[in-house]
This record gives C-alpha cells, structure tokens and sequence, in this order.
C-alpha cells in the first residue's frame, strides 16, 4: 500500500472538499511530501486549463438547453394531463355515451414505494436501490400477462410465475413487485402477452447479448410494452 | 439550482470533473461532452448535492455514470477500436517497457460491466483501498475483492495479449 495520500483524498483536498481532521492530517504530509506537492501543482494547473477550454458559459449553456427542453416536456406533459382529463369528462356527460365504456389496448403504469411515499412514475422520475416498482396492468380482454425486468449489466429476471398470470379485462395490480437493488442500475419493464411470450423474449434477449447489443429497449421483442427507469445519482 | 449555483460549482469543482472523465474516457472531446452531462445533472439533482457529504465523491459518481453510459454506446465499436487501441498501447509499451494494470484496464474499461468499471475506476483512479470501496459501493468486501482479482486477470490476459509476455 502506498504511504501517499490516494489520489481521490488529494483532490479533495485541493477543493477544500474533507473534514478538518483529514484536511490538517493530509496537509502535513503534503508539506512534507515533494511528490504531493507535484500532484497538486499539476491538479491546480490541469484545472485552471480546464476552465480556459470549457468555460463557464459553455456549461451555463448547456443547463440552460436543458432547462429549455425540461419546461417543454413539462407543458406537454401537463397539456396531456388536462386534455386526458377534459376527454374523460366529455365521455362521462355526455347524452350519447350510453354504451359501456370499453378499453382498448393494454397499459402498464408503474408506481414508486420509497419509505412510506408512493409515486406513479413518468419520465422524469429516477429510481435508487431500495425503491419497490409497483406495475398496475390494464386489459382489454382476457389475457395471460408475464412481466420481465431488463438491467443495464443484461440480467433478465421474471416477475412472477412462470407462464404468466391471467388476468381479465379492467385495471390489476401486479401480484409481484420489483425491487431495485444496490448498487442501482437502470432498467427496463417488459410486459407481453400470450402463452408464447416468455420463449419469445428469452429468443429475442439471447440473440441481443450474442450480438453484444447494449442491454435496454433493443433487448425487447417487438411488441412488446417498454418503461424505462434511470437510476438517480 | 439556480446558474450562479451550478457556475460556482463547476469553477470549482470542473477541473477535477474533467479530468476524471478524460481519464475514464481516454478522449478530451467526449470528455468535454460528459463534463456538460455531470453539470446538467448537478443542476437537475441539485438537492441531493447540497446533501452530499462530500460534493467531490458525489460529482465522481455522476460523473462515472456518464462516462459509462457513453462507454456503453460507444461499446458497439469496441471490436473496430480494439485494433486502434492496442497499437497506442504497444507504442507506449516499446518505450516504457511496462504495461501497468491500470493502463490496460483504463485503455479496454468499455469492455467490462457497469459494477466492474465502477470497482476499476475506484480502486486505479482514485487509489481507494478495497475496504474504502466497499464503503463507498455498498457491496461486500468480498464482492470487492472478486471483482479486483477479476480485473487483475484481465489486465494480466490483455498484457499477454498486447505485448505477447513483455511486463
């Protein structure tokens, strides 16, 4: 083992970043220490150089961008929430809709369980180890439903019985949750229907890691219903 | 945070971010590009770095997430850039006559899975000690240890590889 300071404690040395012990212990081996002393002349030069080729606008401007695209997707998100709303209570009053409503297609929604907050997720919503995904499928007709979890290191694992479950038509909580593990990885919930589903998505992953795909959607059998899920820093 | 948040941070802090991501990345361009990603994340989870004990480790850990995200989709051209790659390492080798495990993990990292390049980055970047890694990770000293001893073969096999013995 070395008898310098690790690169990592240095640095934050550099930046003012430990704790008063560790900073008056580290700086007394600095002071005694050519070699450290080198490593930080060099730290502070590697970092006044970084500042003269990126500077500070460039990366102002870039949260800027973001900000930008985050505000869009937040209007769009709530102009699709009020027109979503707006319809279901045209549907609801109005003298003509006699007939029973009926679903069309399937859907999946996902809610988070962190401590005691539960969240319904949406694209803007990160995941951390611990976090309990809750799926809440809606079905049009009778179908037998298999759900898969897909992570960012390719593990596939199965989220209840083998074969499916079959449900009927309307909304159904998923009897299975999936739990994020630590360290938190992104992933992806795959949902397919039909007896076929599960030889189908183990074709479709095993030909994708073959193909050294990186896993994610591409992992995914046509057809099949995707949400994706970042892991928050 | 606001700009004036995220603009003192990154004269603070942006150097050693880029740095690292050079590092990692072994390209200043997408360097530079993963350095605009780790701010615009500081921006967007700015509470959990006001909560942060230590701002650096925070920033490292955004910062290896996009580097590997980027790693991963530049994964796809990894068998094209093997050849690049390994050229520049013999080079380098013919001179020093050495092939640290560090270069050759840190030269072939896109090859290696997320737990594994996180292990790599921790133990050869920042110079941490397996139990500091374990501390830092979450996971097993044990863990820790397979995946260093793991990554130890691979360097020895890419070194056998590269320079057929030499180092």
């Amino acid at each position: 083992m070395s008898l310098h300071p690790a690169s990592v404690t240095l640095e934050r040395l550099a930046v003012g970043d430990l704790s008063a012990q560790a900073s008056d212990d580290t700086s007394k081996h600095v002071d005694a220490c050519p070699q450290c002393q080198h490593f930080l002349a060099e730290l502070a030069e590697a970092t006044s150089s970084c500042l003269r080729s990126v500077p500070p606008k460039r990366v102002l401007d870039a949260v800027s961008d973001a900000r930008g695209r985050h505000a869009r997707l937040m209007r769009w998100t709530q102009l699709s929430v009020a027109g979503a709303l707006a319809a279901l209570v045209l549907i609801l009053v109005s003298p003509w809709a006699t007939a029973p409503v009926r679903l069309k297609g399937i859907g999946l929604s996902v809610q988070r369980k962190r401590g005691n907050e539960v969240r319904t997720m949406d694209s803007g919503t990160g995941i951390r180890a611990g976090d309990a995904l809750r799926m809440v499928v809606t079905l049009s007709k009778p179908s037998s439903v298999s759900i898969w979890s897909i992570d960012a290191q390719g593990r596939v694992d199965r989220l209840g019985p083998p074969g499916g479950i079959s449900l009927g038509v309307g909304e159904h909580a998923f009897p299975e949750s999936a739990i994020v593990e630590s360290p938190c990885v992104d992933l992806w919930l795959v949902l397919m229907t039909g007896a076929k589903a599960e030889q189908q998505l183990i074709d479709a992953t095993r030909e994708a890691a073959e193909k050294r795909i990186v896993p994610g959607e591409a992992w995914v059998p046509s057809g099949a219903l995707v949400k994706s899920f970042r892991c928050e820093p | 945070m606001t700009d004036a948040e995220v603009g003192e941070a990154y004269r603070r802090y942006g150097g050693l971010v880029l740095r690292r991501c050079q590092r990692i990345l072994r390209d200043r361009a997408a360097a530079e590009d993963a350095l605009q990603d780790v701010f615009v994340r500081l921006w967007r989870y700015g509470d959990a770095f006001r909560e942060a004990e230590s701002k650096v480790l925070w920033l490292y850990r955004v910062a290896d997430r996009c580097c590997f995200d980027r790693l991963a989709r530049r994964g796809a051209q990894a068998e094209i850039s093997f050849a690049d790659q390994s050229s520049a390492l013999v080079d380098e080798t013919s001179q020093s006559k050495t092939v640290e495990d560090r270069d050759v993990v840190m030269c072939f990292l896109d090859r290696f899975d997320d737990r594994v390049k996180q292990v790599a980055v921790l133990h050869y970047l920042d110079e941490m000690t397996q139990e500091e890694i374990a501390a830092a990770t979450g996971w097993s000293r044990q863990t820790v240890f397979k995946k260093l001893a793991f990554l130890r073969d691979r360097a020895a096999a890419l070194r056998m590889r590269l320079c057929g013995g030499a180092g």
